[in-house]
């Protein structure tokens, strides 16, 4: 439904009508400055790369496949000038060997729900996410955050999926370190 | 430990992704039209993507030739063109001069076989020195000549 929503903006864009791209850029600039942002670490550099990224989308949507979606093609944009940047002002990014473990479930549990409507907790959770590292914390807001699919964060990332999966284990891991406390006590609370 | 893991989920779903400044759309559209704008103008766009403007096959060759051209016209003669003319009246007044003077009565005889003596009297050279001017006129001869032919060896060969 939102991919067909997608594509019908698309068309117009690619017809001239570049109002028609506002739509766009107000549906995807959150996520994609996120992406940008965890990577760049900094607001203003991340800001840049959003705005370039989406004007880089724009020159070039008359590439863009339809049977892909839109978010995914953006978010490649997005990540690759991000890391492009990064690179270009000569700030390292950490390298993360390859291990192999089994893929997590996800799946929701709503018992827990009523106990997570605290806005102190959830500060405290953004907080943890922008103390990972780079990539894991990338891999956190599109897997989570915006829910892409492990197949959808291997094309932005150009990561494989044994890869991604390992990322986000440990990434789970240091944030339950980082959130013990506050999760203990919310635990607590919820039951 | 496992309800903790489940808790922490649920929190990383309920995030919300980072917003950029209120005008990040307005300025990203301003920045699009005015590319847009950009691009409507023929000169600009030749301009900014010149290298997407196919060149002429003959581009290379005709660059060249304009340049040669350029350089026939920039180079000059040995000798200036007010000297040749100089030389060439200087030469056609001793011409006259010397038949006017063949038609005096009194000079008729001696002018007659010795038109050149009377030539090289009016302009004061002695006999001797007569060989050291037709030497020298003979030598300015060949070289307006050789300058001549030069000049229309390059013109031809670069045009």
């Amino acid at each position: 439904m939102s991919s067909t929503e997608d594509n019908f903006f698309i068309d117009r864009v690619c017809k001239g009508d570049i109002d028609a791209y506002t739509f766009l850029v107000n549906k995807y600039k959150r996520m994609a400055y996120t992406v940008a942002l965890k990577i760049m670490r900094n607001v203003e550099d991340a800001e840049d790369a959003t705005q370039e990224s989406f004007i880089k989308a724009y020159q070039k949507i008359h590439y863009f496949k339809k049977d892909a979606k839109f978010s995914t093609w953006l978010y490649t944009i997005v990540y690759r000038t991000a890391v492009y940047n990064l690179r270009k002002n000569q700030i390292s990014t950490t390298q993360i060997d390859e291990i192999i473990t089994e893929e997590y479930s996800t799946e929701d549990n709503n018992v827990f729900t009523v106990a997570i409507e605290n806005q102190l907790l959830l500060e405290k959770v953004t907080t943890a996410i922008h103390k990972l590292p780079r990539m894991e914390s990338l891999l956190i807001s599109l897997f989570y955050t915006n829910e892409s699919s492990i197949e959808e964060i291997s094309i932005i990332t150009g990561l494989s999926k044994t890869n991604i999966k390992v990322k986000l284990y440990r990434a789970r891991k240091k944030l339950k370190k980082l959130l013990d406390n506050p999760l203990t006590e919310t635990l607590k609370k919820s039951i | 430990m496992k309800n903790k893991e489940k808790i922490l989920i649920i929190l990383l779903k309920k995030v919300t992704p980072d917003t950029p400044n209120s005008n990040f759309t307005k300025e990203l559209m301003a920045q699009i039209n005015t590319t847009e704008e950009l691009k409507s103008d023929p000169l600009l766009t030749r301009l900014l993507y010149y290298n997407e403007v196919p060149l002429s096959n003959d581009f290379t060759q005709t660059l060249l030739s304009k340049i040669h051209t350029t350089k026939t016209k920039n180079s000059t003669s040995i000798i200036s063109e007010k000297s040749k003319w100089v030389f060439a009246a200087t030469m056609v007044i001793l011409i006259i001069a010397s038949f006017l003077v063949t038609r005096n009565p009194y000079l008729e005889e001696t002018t007659r076989n010795y038109s050149l003596k009377r030539l090289l009297d009016i302009v004061q050279i002695t006999p001797q020195k007569a060989i050291i001017v037709f030497v020298c006129f003979i030598s300015v001869s060949i070289l307006l000549f050789i300058d001549f032919k030069l000049k229309d060896y390059f013109s031809s060969k670069w045009t």
